[in-house]
């Protein structure tokens, strides 16, 4: 009987699996147990409770209203969205970017290829901490003192302190406005999925372009006039050291930003050359003995055949972002890192809470925008017959 | 063959060391019997004897307070105190290990045992007190928070910085001063966080801010850090008060209070008129109980804390007392020139004291 199941590869491996993951539970619970009860022989504070102290740190910039005198735990959200903002911002442009490089790379222009080369090489070798570093230093040598602003309209200034620009003394009509325009776009998807369909059964043409450009400009324009014009304005001006009022976009976010798009758009370059000399050369001589132009074989042919092979490497590349934008601690930007495992960190000193919720919060954020780009790739994969 | 002589010898010196100690434990109890008293045991006395040298957490740099030179030799008031404290445990001032903590550092590097002590211009708070698992002991720097701004703002009190930038340093207390102060008085001001000093000082230098905010004491040393440190000028009122001073973890009691005494020595020894020119002359010729009993030449106060009598003669022989430390690294005879203001002895219009050696 015992001998029966000690030969069972089934049942052997069961055991292995249960007793590899009850010694892993129970490693952990030791290390657990182990490090409070040291911290209590310390005498250090542990457990969640400093959540709930008043920070009484000043964020210089934020999206979620936090002021020094709220409590730990949303300084931690001020500092959470802070590092998605400039992550989701960075990810998008950054494929803006790298897809023109990449482009520009397989062009047959010597020159342009030549440079996008240069480009890509450059920022391959080259450590993300001295982009952030250069960028920092440089957008704030760069730009002039309050007093000599460059300003637009005087409404819209760009000095050392960052770019100021007229803040909305209520976001109510923006939070209308942002939903007419989810709709539109909403609205807009449904319509071209309808006309796709329309095409493949009937052939006729819908007049795609007209409806596309009200539902995805007209709209959002005018639900973005309507806000702004029902809405009071604070209005920088010019006061003793800096402008008074309106609202800071603080040059660590630029300089970050900036860091993050020109290093990431170098590896997103070399992932879409990957991608597009990965479709067979055969492929374009079809589309091209077909009748096609060289733009309908690259957006009809080449690019959908090239995303398949491009979408895993790009949510290393996302991931990537993610992880680096905690480089703004460098230069101050205001990110969890900074925020929550510098400043709430010094002041508590409860090193193992802060750094374990600050490991989660890169864990859960990476995890959804694996997610989110796993369904994309099943969604984009090739459907085989 | 030569391996195994090595090894040999090793084993003979490995052999050497455990007699020698255990000749010196026995000659501890002896000395112990002696006096009548068994001392506690103070496991971080016994490690910096073991090891032979003390461990001193100190700041990475702010001149006046602990800066290492070119050379990499450290000076400075907080390098000072750990020099004496070396001499006073070991008999020689030089046996000291400079560990440079950033703000970010210094707490983990204290309670995990890496340093026997921190002496880095750490201000002593309640709730660091509490939760942090540190004692501080005793004070040998009366701090004050200010700002410095370039004269050309011409800003001359901290009321004045309403809508300025302030560059600081994170996790430090002046980050919470300055949110506290400015709220308080319902100044906007923009305060913007650097992970290290050094990086907050940089960017203030860049324009990105109009003032920078530290110590009184640490920004006179750090001003000369600037481009053009004679565009700037430190406000004179400070904001608060940081009272700075050694620091060490919970637990070994008794080698706490090694820490405190060599702090209230050094202290005291500038109250008796005691200076590292003329302390063999006070312990020969000193008629005073107080000077006697300081520098071992009556009673047998440095065995009661399990160090020897000439504990805080060694200390002052080597680094002089409070006040001549302090006009050599902030005082007069620096470059900071820092008045002794709130730091001079309470006989003389200052808050430093210190109880009796008695």
């Amino acid at each position: 009987m015992l001998r029966r199941l000690f030969y069972d590869a089934r049942i052997r491996d069961l055991f292995w699996q249960v007793a590899i993951s009850a010694s892993l539970v129970g490693l952990t619970v030791f290390f657990i147990r182990n490090a409070s009860q040291n911290m209590v022989n310390a005498g250090i504070a542990s457990g969640f409770d400093f959540l709930w102290r008043s920070a009484g740190i000043d964020v210089p910039f934020t999206l979620t209203g936090y002021t020094s005198s709220d409590n730990i735990w949303a300084l931690f959200w001020a500092g959470v969205t802070n590092t998605l903002l400039v992550s989701l911002i960075s990810m998008l442009l950054a494929t803006l970017l790298g897809f023109l490089i990449g482009l520009a790379r397989l062009s047959s222009h010597w020159l342009l290829s030549a440079i996008a080369a240069a480009y890509v090489e450059f920022v391959r070798n080259i450590p993300l901490l001295f982009f952030v570093l250069f960028w920092y230093f440089g957008v704030i040598a760069a730009l002039p003192q309050p007093r000599d602003s460059l300003n637009l309209f005087s409404a819209v200034f760009l000095n050392n302190r960052g770019l100021t620009v007229p803040a909305a003394t209520s976001g109510a009509p923006f939070q209308w406005a942002l939903a007419a325009i989810l709709l539109a776009f909403a609205a807009q998807w449904l319509v071209s999925r309808w006309a796709a369909r329309r095409k493949a059964e009937t052939g006729a043409d819908t007049p795609a372009l007209a409806i596309g450009l009200v539902l995805c400009a007209l709209v959002p324009v005018a639900a973005l006039v309507w806000a702004a014009r029902s809405t009071g304005w604070d209005m920088p001006q010019a006061g003793r050291f800096n402008l008074r009022g309106g609202f800071v976009i603080i040059p660590e976010f630029v300089a970050l930003l900036a860091a993050l798009v020109t290093y990431t758009a170098g590896f997103v370059a070399e992932i879409v050359r990957g991608g597009i000399g990965a479709v067979a050369k055969g492929q374009r001589e079809a589309a091209a003995s077909l009748g096609l132009r060289p733009g309908q074989i690259l957006r009809f042919v080449v690019i959908p055949q090239a995303m398949r092979v491009m979408i895993p490497p790009m949510t290393s590349q996302y991931l990537n972002v993610l992880k680096n934008s905690s480089f703004g601690a460098a230069i101050a930007y205001p990110d969890v890192v900074s925020l929550f495992m510098g400043s709430a960190l010094n002041d508590t000193g409860q090193a193992i809470e802060i750094i374990a919720m600050t490991l989660a919060v890169y864990l859960f954020f990476g995890l959804i925008v694996s997610a989110l780009m796993n369904w994309y790739n099943a969604r984009m994969a090739l459907v085989t017959r | 063959m030569r391996d195994f002589d090595t090894k040999n010898r090793e084993d003979v010196t490995m052999t050497k060391t455990k007699l020698t100690a255990a000749i010196a434990a026995t000659a501890m109890l002896a000395g112990g019997a002696a006096v009548a008293q068994t001392l506690v045991p103070s496991p971080t006395l016994d490690a910096i004897r073991t090891r032979g040298n003390l461990e001193c957490g100190v700041h990475v740099g702010v001149p006046g307070f602990s800066f290492p030179n070119d050379k990499g030799e450290w000076s400075g008031l907080d390098v000072d105190y750990c020099r004496a404290l070396a001499a006073a445990v070991l008999g020689d001032a030089g046996k000291v290990k400079f560990t440079p903590t950033t703000v970010q550092q210094r707490w983990p590097v204290l309670q995990s045992g890496q340093v026997d002590l921190l002496s880095r211009n750490t201000t002593i708070t309640f709730s660091r007190n509490a939760t942090l698992g540190v004692n501080f002991q005793g004070i040998n720097f009366y701090e004050g928070q200010t700002f410095i701004v370039r004269k050309a703002s011409k800003a001359t009190a901290a009321k004045d910085l309403d809508g300025a930038s302030v560059c600081v340093a994170a996790g430090s207390t002046e980050e919470k001063n300055a949110a506290d102060w400015f709220r308080e008085r319902n100044l906007k001001v923009t305060i913007t966080n650097f992970q290290k000093n050094d990086d907050a000082i940089a960017a203030y230098d860049a324009g990105r801010c109009d003032a920078y905010t530290a110590g009184v004491g640490a920004l006179a040393g750090q001003r000369a850090k600037l481009k053009t440190p004679d565009d700037h000028i430190i406000m004179a009122e400070p904001i608060s008060n940081d009272p700075q001073g050694p620091v060490t973890r919970y637990g070994d009691e008794r080698w706490q209070a090694v820490v405190r005494w060599v702090l209230n020595g050094m202290i005291a020894a500038e109250h008796l008129g005691v200076t590292s020119k003329n302390v063999d002359d006070m312990r020969a010729n000193s008629k005073n109980a107080e000077v006697r009993r300081l520098l071992g030449a009556e009673g047998n106060f440095g065995q009661m804390l399990g160090l020897s009598n000439d504990w805080m003669y060694n200390a002052i022989k080597a680094v002089g007392n409070y006040g001549e430390s302090f006009d050599r690294t902030v005082g007069k005879d620096s470059s900071l020139k820092l008045e002794r203001g709130q730091n001079a002895l309470w006989t003389k219009g200052g808050l430093l004291f210190t109880p009796p050696f008695q």
